[in-house]
Order: C-alpha cells, then structure tokens, then sequence
C-alpha cells in the first residue's frame, strides 16, 4: 500500500480553530424578513433581472437570468413579494444591484423543472446550467462551463480537503449527506463523459471519510477513490489537489483540464445532485458560522441573500466583542465592511472573530530569510516579486513568477517581517495585464 | 449595533513567528555556546559580551539618529520606539562577536603565565584595555560598516560578526592572534591559538569526546565547545528558525573536502572538524538569514563552497583558520547564487504565448 496521505510540496499548517464548529450537526437557519440577492455572485457577468417590483414570487422562482455564458441564473430563497431592485453593499464592499424580496413566511415552493432520473450528459449540462449551479468554494466559477471542456477527461476530483481553518460545512456535508454527494458527483463526472471520481480529502477529517467508505462499500462502488491527504494549508489549492490526488501537474498557465482533470467542489456536488435528481435549484446552502465572536458556533442551510446581522441571530447572537467579520476562511477570505450584507452562493463560512484571533500585522522591512519562498506551494519566490513590485518594475516580479500566484497568502503568513507579499503580487498581476508586459 | 469592525487584507491569521522572536531564539540557542564560553575561559567573557551588545545597539541607535538629523527631521520619542535595535538583531550580532573574540589575556602571561590560570574568577591576567579596544572597534565595524551602511537588516552583504571578527584580525593580528587559555584543558596543551596554528603548538589530539565537549584551545571563546553549539543548533532546528540540512550540508562538506585534501586521513578530518569554528560557523554563521541562498538548491551551493574554501585555506593556505574566510566568501557569492539558482515554478515553466494578441 502506498503512503497513508498525499501531499503537495510546501504549505504552511495554521491553527485548524474546526472543533468549534466541527461536531455541529446541520441545522436550518430560519428565513429572514427580507432576502437580499445579489445579482453578482461571483467571477462572470452579473445576472440580468426577469422580476419587476412588486411581482409575487415563489420560493424557487427564476428571478434572473444569466448574462452570456459566463454568468448564472438566480432563484427566489423565500416566496413573497419583490421589494425593490437597488444598490446595496455586497461581499467585495462595492454598491451593486441587489434584489430585494419581502418574505410572506409561507414558503410556498416552486419546482421549476422536473427531476431527471436517466440523465444524458448533454441533459446534466444544462440542467446544472439553468439550475444556477456555480462552483461553491469561493470564486463562483459557473460549473456548466467547467462541464464543457475542450480536452478529454478522465478523472472526477471532489475538492473535499477544506484546507482553510475554522470551516467545516464539507466535512458536515460528507458525514450527513455522503449519499448526495457522491451521487452528485457522479453525475458531473457523466456529464464529462467520467466513470471515474476521486474525493480528495484531509486525512484529520475521520468521520466525513468513514461516511464515504461506508458508502462505497454499501454501493459497491469501484470507481470511487477516497484518496486521505495530508492536513496542510492550501491542500483545497486546484493544482496542489490535482497533485496530490493524481500526481499530475497542471501545465503553468493551463488549466486543470490540460492534465485531463476536473476539479469540483463537495457543495456543488450536493446541489448538482438537488437540480438533477430532485428539479431544484440553487437557492440555499451549507455554511459554517464560526469564530469565538459568536455565541452558538454552527453549520447552517442559509437562504441565498441572508444577511449577517440576521445569520447571527440564528447563532445565539454576536458576544459583544467581535471585531471582525469574514465571508470565507482566514487565509484568503476578504473582511466585510458592515453587518447589512448578503451572503451568495460562494459564502462557505461566515466567522466572527474577536481581537485575539486575528492580526493587523505592522511589517517590518524583509530580512531575507527564505521563508516565503519555501512556504509557496507554487514554488515562486516571494521576496523578489515583493521588492520588484514595490520598485515599480513589474517585469521583474513577472520574471520570478508573479502570474503564476495562486494567492493562498502563506507568504504573508508566514512573513516574520509581517510584510504584504500577497497584496504586493496582486499589484504586479495587475499592473503585468494593464501595461501588457 | 455600530459596525465598528476592523476591516483588513487577507491573510487575517499570521505564524507566530516575528523577526524579533526569531532573534530572541537564536540568543536562546547562543546561550549553552556561552555558558561553555564562561565555564572554560572565566568570567571576562561575560564582560566582553555585555560590552560587544552595547556598542553593537549603541552604534545602530546612533546611525538612527545620524540618520533623521542628516534628513534634517527630529528624532522623536515614537523614533527611538520604533528603532530597528529593538528587533534584537543586533543583540544578536553583539553576541555572536563575542563569541568570536578571544579571552584577552595580558600580553605578557603569553608565555608560562597562562598557565597560573586556575578558576573562571581568576581576573588579574586579564587585558581590559585590548577587551575594550577590540569589543567596541568590532561591534562598530559590524553594525555601522557591513549592517547599516548597506540599508539595514536583511541588505547587509556579509555576516556582520564574522566580518568584523575579519577585520580585527587583519588589522589588529597581533591583538587578536595573542595569549589564549582553556581553564580547563590540560596544561600541555599550550597557549597557542589552535591545534590548526601549527602541529607543534597542540598535539595532534585523538581523543574526540573532550574535543567535542570543550576540554581543548580555540581561537575564539565561542567555538570552544561543539556540544554547546550543537545543542543551539537542535534548538534552532526544533524551533523551525533554520533548516538542518544546511548546517548539515556545511559540515559534511568540509569534512569531505578536508578528508580529500588531508589525503584520505580519517582521524586528522575528525580532529579538524572538532577545532577551530567550524560548528560555530555552519551553525550561527552560515545559517544567516539574509546572507545565504533563498532556495534550497542555492543553499547546498552555498554549504558545498564553504566546505572547499575551509579545507582549501586550512591545507594551501598560509591562515590556520578558514572558517570565518570561507563563509564570508560565499555570503559575497550568494546574490549570483540567488540571481542563478531560481526554482522552476509548481506546473513548468510558462509557455511563450501562441497567440499575438492584437
């Protein structure tokens, strides 16, 4: 038997924080008053709106549509009545178009499509397409694209490694709805024309492999692969996972793709499940709601367009000393301006930290140690494309491998001088695509 | 409820490591060398100690305030607060030169009088004068000339300690080569500097556990005991301040550059390892954050090199001692490693773009 768990190069190990959150079991977060949803949820265009103000609508009801290929349709989280469509603060802090829908508190359901029971691949494309599926771990990747590759396939990857501290709504998922999921992922995999799926998932996470091997085992199903890896920040990283699951690299500059791999994360394969199965679409999801700022740490089904404020209330209420809220985990997750914002479909985790498990890091000036570059998971060197970028030359940071960042930000964490690397990349990145370098 | 939330860039967690924490570690690691220091040359190294920190944190205050007067600003109170001494790495540095100093013995005990040493409070041999002269020139060649002069921590081309214990030795040879006695070792073992300063002035020796704890001559105060400074070493690997291989990698390469160049004898390369600083060097001064390779490829080349400069000055060269050379030579060498030896990004190179963009 080859090695117990798989790894990438690199990484760093920050504290995990899961157990405040881990044994939670899943819970429904009770609907608010008023649903915010926002018509940007995610990378691609924002959606475009088929509701007017004032129309009834029904818990499931396609509210807007996609806007091109690169774009996603939008449902109704609650039913009642269309408030208004207007500006509001979303997850990035910028003013965009939100639609706002006052809940009746009925919840009567629409099923917009019909449950598919012997799906053709070309039907689970477009299920999972008019379903409003997007890829759930954070960067809102429409997944019918991801379903249409140009190359040929061969392999199925479940991201299940859920590498950032403090979450742990995959591993909920895994160890309550493992059935789903994995049927779930199955049919991505057949949409792809797969057989083959792969869960690549931290070896620490006992229960939620347990759940899955049980499954197998009942199923009998033999091209499933639980592939344990081993507990290290950013193993949840595309290409690191692809590594580590299949020993295949992605191609710099290509995509997963490119080594015949497609990478899914676990939530999209539960809702993927919903819409093909069930005629469902996304309009709700798994979060976690952690951090010591919250009274009743949990894993919740969130309606799509909850906000904060209201999310906390479901938690037992904020202690009176949070001093920081996250939408997403701590190492790459952005800190949110204010409580009156919507969580999207992309919200894995909501965490409401007090002073001490956070750090506003004064830096320092770099004492060349190393660190950041041994750290990279990519294998850049940091430190280079830092001080060329803070010299304004951009061509340099680009010659140490700045477009190749994946932005995981173990180089800031692992920074004893506490310097900005990741930000200092993202300017170069920027600053390569606007001067065309 | 006010939204008093404190908004800032990710990562929002950091390792708890912090430059001034790593420096703390490595005083932490420095201290069993320095017990062993006191233990086998007497109190006069605390003294020699206290005096190399002052000046080391003196003079790097001082170009601070140099520094804000020639910008024409005032140095404030918040100045002096966020003054680059309290990263400690130049206690760090003040340290580690006097654990490269000698024990400054009157001139005139360098023949038999050494031997009248018999305890770590017996003072009266002791040159004050030479201590001060030598403490306060080193600590000011190493911060203000090879630290500050070249922007500070992390931009200094060389190992600050180790260059100025090279600049006292060049400049003040007979200063530094002088009188020098283990309290400890037995008295045959002369006053001569080390074994490496000639066959005649110590034995050949053989009896490597005594060498390795301490019981022999050496240079500096510091390198007297390879236990002391092994034991750092395991901190500092514990720790996760420096990586093992490199110290290890400077160790097995002058041990096999010195077996080759001794001509394949076993027993002079063990003998050779356990004198002079070797440990000390590719423990303290080698791991040096800002002067060795960022790349692990780029830090064997660095050890590799350490290891033919050592066994190259010791066997061809006129110097009995080449540890201080050789490490220094390869800290000038390291920006071209670091310019060379850059890793290969995860996934290959980039391919050259296929389409013109128009």
């Amino acid at each position: 038997m080859k090695s117990f768990t798989r790894f990438f190069v690199a990484g760093v190990h920050p504290h995990g924080m899961k157990s405040l959150s881990a044994e939670t079991p899943i819970e429904r977060c009770p609907a608010p008053k008023r649903v915010y949803i926002a018509l940007s949820q995610g990378v691609g265009k924002p959606s475009h709106p088929v509701v007017e103000v004032g129309d009834t609508v029904k818990m499931g009801r396609l509210i807007a549509k996609a806007d091109g290929p690169v774009s996603a349709n939008l449902f109704a989280s609650v039913s009642g009545k269309v408030a208004e469509i207007a500006p509001y603060t979303d997850t990035a802090g910028n003013q965009s178009r939100h639609i706002v829908i006052d809940n009746d508190g009925l919840d009567t359901a629409e099923k917009p499509f019909t449950p598919l029971l012997n799906p053709q691949p070309e039907e689970i494309v477009k299920r999972v397409s008019d379903a409003g599926i997007v890829g759930m771990g954070g960067a809102g990747f429409p997944t019918h694209v991801k379903l249409t590759p140009k190359k040929r396939i061969d392999v199925y990857i479940v991201n299940a490694a859920e590498c950032e501290p403090y979450i742990t709504c995959d591993y909920r998922l895994l160890t309550e709805y493992a059935e789903q999921v994995v049927e779930g992922a199955f049919l991505l995999a057949a949409a792809v024309g797969v057989t083959k799926v792969c869960f690549g998932i931290e070896a620490d996470k006992l229960r939620a492999i347990e759940a899955l091997k049980r499954y197998k085992a009942e199923k009998n199903l033999h091209n499933l692969t639980v592939v344990p890896l081993k507990t290290r920040y950013p193993q949840g990283a595309e290409k690191q996972l692809i590594y580590a699951v299949t020993r295949r690299r992605v191609p710099s500059g290509g995509l997963p793709m490119d080594c015949g791999a497609i990478v899914g994360n676990t939530h999209t394969a539960l809702s993927a499940y919903y819409a093909v199965r069930e005629g469902k679409p996304l309009y709700e999801r798994v979060m976690t709601v952690s951090g010591k700022g919250i009274r009743k740490p949990s894993n919740l089904w969130v309606r799509n367009g909850t906000r904060y404020g209201d999310i906390a209330e479901a938690c037992g209420g904020e202690l009176n000393n949070t001093a920081k809220i996250l939408n997403g985990g701590p190492m790459m997750g952005a800190s949110q301006i204010s409580r009156d914002i919507a969580v999207t479909k992309t919200t894995g985790s909501l965490l409401f930290l007090t002073k001490d498990e956070f750090v506003v890091a004064t830096s320092s000036p770099c004492i060349n140690c190393g660190k950041c570059g041994r750290a990279c998971p990519m294998r850049l060197m940091p430190m280079y494309i830092d001080s060329f970028a803070l010299a304004g030359d951009y061509s340099g940071s680009k010659k140490y491998g700045a477009l190749e960042c994946i932005e995981c930000g173990c180089c800031s964490y692992i920074c004893p001088a506490n310097r900005y690397l990741v930000q200092s990349v993202k300017l170069a990145k920027k600053k390569i695509k606007e001067l065309g370098l | 409820m006010a939204d008093n939330l404190v908004v800032s860039v990710s990562p929002h967690i950091r390792a708890k490591h912090t430059t001034r924490s790593i420096m703390a570690h490595v005083l932490i690691a420095l201290a069993p060398a320095f017990a062993a220091a006191v233990v086998f040359f007497g109190v006069s190294v605390i003294a020699q100690a206290v005096l190399c920190v002052a000046v080391c944190a003196a003079s790097e205050f001082l170009f601070g305030l140099c520094r804000a007067l020639a910008a024409k600003r005032k140095f404030t109170k918040h100045d002096a607060k966020t003054s680059s001494i309290w990263d400690l790495s130049c206690v760090v540095t003040g340290l580690l030169l006097a654990l490269n100093l000698p024990v400054f013995l009157k001139p005139e005990t360098a023949g038999g009088a050494a031997h009248n040493l018999t305890g770590i409070f017996d003072l009266q041999y002791i040159d004050w004068g030479r201590m001060v002269f030598l403490c306060v020139v080193g600590g000011v060649v190493a911060i203000v000339l090879v630290k500050m002069a070249f922007g500070g921590i992390g931009k200094n081309f060389a190992n600050p300690a180790l260059t100025a214990r090279i600049f006292l030795a060049l400049c003040f040879a007979s200063f530094m080569g002088a009188a020098t006695r283990n309290i400890l070792a037995p008295a045959d073992i002369t006053t001569g500097a080390t074994f490496l300063g000639g066959a005649e002035s110590e034995a050949f020796r053989t009896d490597y556990l005594n060498m390795f704890l301490g019981v022999k001559n050496a240079a500096a105060v510091g390198e007297v005991s390879a236990a002391a400074l092994l034991l750092g070493g395991i901190y500092l690997c514990v720790m996760r301040i420096i990586d093992w291989k490199l110290p290890l990698a400077v160790l097995l390469s002058a041990a096999l550059f010195i077996f080759l160049f001794s001509g394949f004898k076993l027993e002079l390369t063990l003998t050779h390892i356990l004198s002079g600083g070797l440990f000390l060097g590719a423990i303290f001064m080698a791991t040096d954050y800002s002067t060795s390779p960022n790349t692990f490829a780029g830090s064997m080349i660095y050890a590799a090199g350490i290891g033919f400069l050592v066994a190259l000055i010791r066997f061809k060269g006129g110097y009995p001692e080449g540890v201080s050379f050789a490490i220094v030579m390869m800290n000038v060498v390291t920006p071209l490693i670091d310019k060379y030896v850059v890793p290969i990004p995860f996934g290959g190179r980039a391919r050259k773009k296929l389409k013109t963009e128009n």
